[in-house]
């Protein structure tokens, strides 16, 4: 498999990380992010998809391993559907205005930026991979009703209920320190359960 | 304002956004083609340029100002930009310069600990 590819394979395009490719990013995520490169420590989408992936890295090969110890053939696609989530994630996307306090300012917040906010919400609830995540309704507008959803992946053996509960209040936390949208609602979907080792606090 | 003064200016207020507590950095701003080909050409000699990232623009209304800000998890980004909003204005309107708009951005939440 070519580079091309893979990255298609992950969903990545190289518009979505400011014509780096994911490989680009974890050979720079693995070699500790030295030397620097100020193309991608200058690149808000990269520093995004980085992040995610530093949070996904220690896990990645754990979960693959031990998917494939405890059922061949077993449907692994959740592991490429959050990776493919990281590129979407790190998408500029829409700009979401931020009221105000003083009459002139323009000032807003990317979508990109609230999408990796919320994807962090994972630390919350050890173990638990969060995958695509939706804002519904004009997020241009200021005031109007927004609604958030999120799919989860919960480790095997969890109490699930209660890691959407943490991920919805660190999600609504998040949301409210961040922005000014009006949200309804925040909306945990949990799409898979997996096998790994539980997460440590620092996420690895 | 001159076609000289604008870098300076820029670097003055890129220092005074830095400043501002929950501020992580500031980013490049405008489409991925075009960050590419800034970054391109800052690369022609295999080293960045020291210009600012901050965009200031003179126009008939006055100066236009735009920059892409980093924020750190734990801040608040409707705080962090209200104060930068508050030091760029300040920043102008020290050296007289009639302002036609400061759009200041977050596109990176930076949630490491």
């Amino acid at each position: 498999m070519n580079a091309n590819e893979h990255r298609r394979l992950l969903g990545f395009d190289p518009e979505d990380l400011d014509g780096h490719t994911i490989e680009e990013l974890s050979d720079y995520l693995e070699a500790g992010r030295v030397p620097p490169d100020p193309l991608i420590d200058e690149s808000a989408s990269c520093q995004i998809a980085l992040e995610a992936l530093e949070r996904l890295g220690p896990l990645t090969q754990q979960l693959f391993a031990a998917d494939t110890a405890a059922e061949a053939g077993a449907d692994q696609g959740w592991v490429q559907r959050i990776l493919s989530s990281i590129s979407f994630d790190a998408r500029a996307g829409r700009r979401i205005p931020i009221a105000p306090a003083e009459a002139g300012a323009d000032l807003g917040i990317t979508e990109g930026a609230v999408r990796g906010l919320i994807r962090g919400a994972e630390r919350a609830a050890p173990g638990a991979l969060l995958g695509k995540c939706t804002l519904h309704g004009d997020i241009t507008e200021p005031a109007a009703p927004v609604s958030v959803s999120v799919e989860m992946s919960a480790p095997y053996g969890a109490a699930v209920v209660e890691l959407g509960e943490l991920v919805r209040a660190e999600i609504g936390a998040y949301l409210a320190a961040h922005t000014t949208l009006n949200i309804v609602s925040v909306d945990v979907v949990v799409r898979d359960i997996h096998r790994a080792p539980a997460q440590t606090e620092n996420g690895t | 304002m001159t076609e000289a003064t604008a870098p300076l200016l820029a670097t003055e207020i890129e220092r005074s956004i830095l400043e501002v507590a929950g501020v992580t950095g500031l980013f490049r701003s405008g489409s991925a083609v075009s960050k590419l080909l800034e970054a391109g050409e800052e690369l022609v000699g295999g080293q960045r340029r020291a210009d600012p990232l901050v965009r200031v623009e003179r126009t008939d209304e006055g100066v236009r100002v735009s920059a892409s800000i980093g924020v750190r998890q734990t801040s608040s980004s409707v705080d962090v930009l209200r104060l930068a909003h508050r030091e760029v204005a300040t920043l102008l309107a020290s050296f007289e310069l009639p302002v036609a708009s400061i759009e200041l951005t977050v596109v990176h939440v930076n949630g490491a600990r």
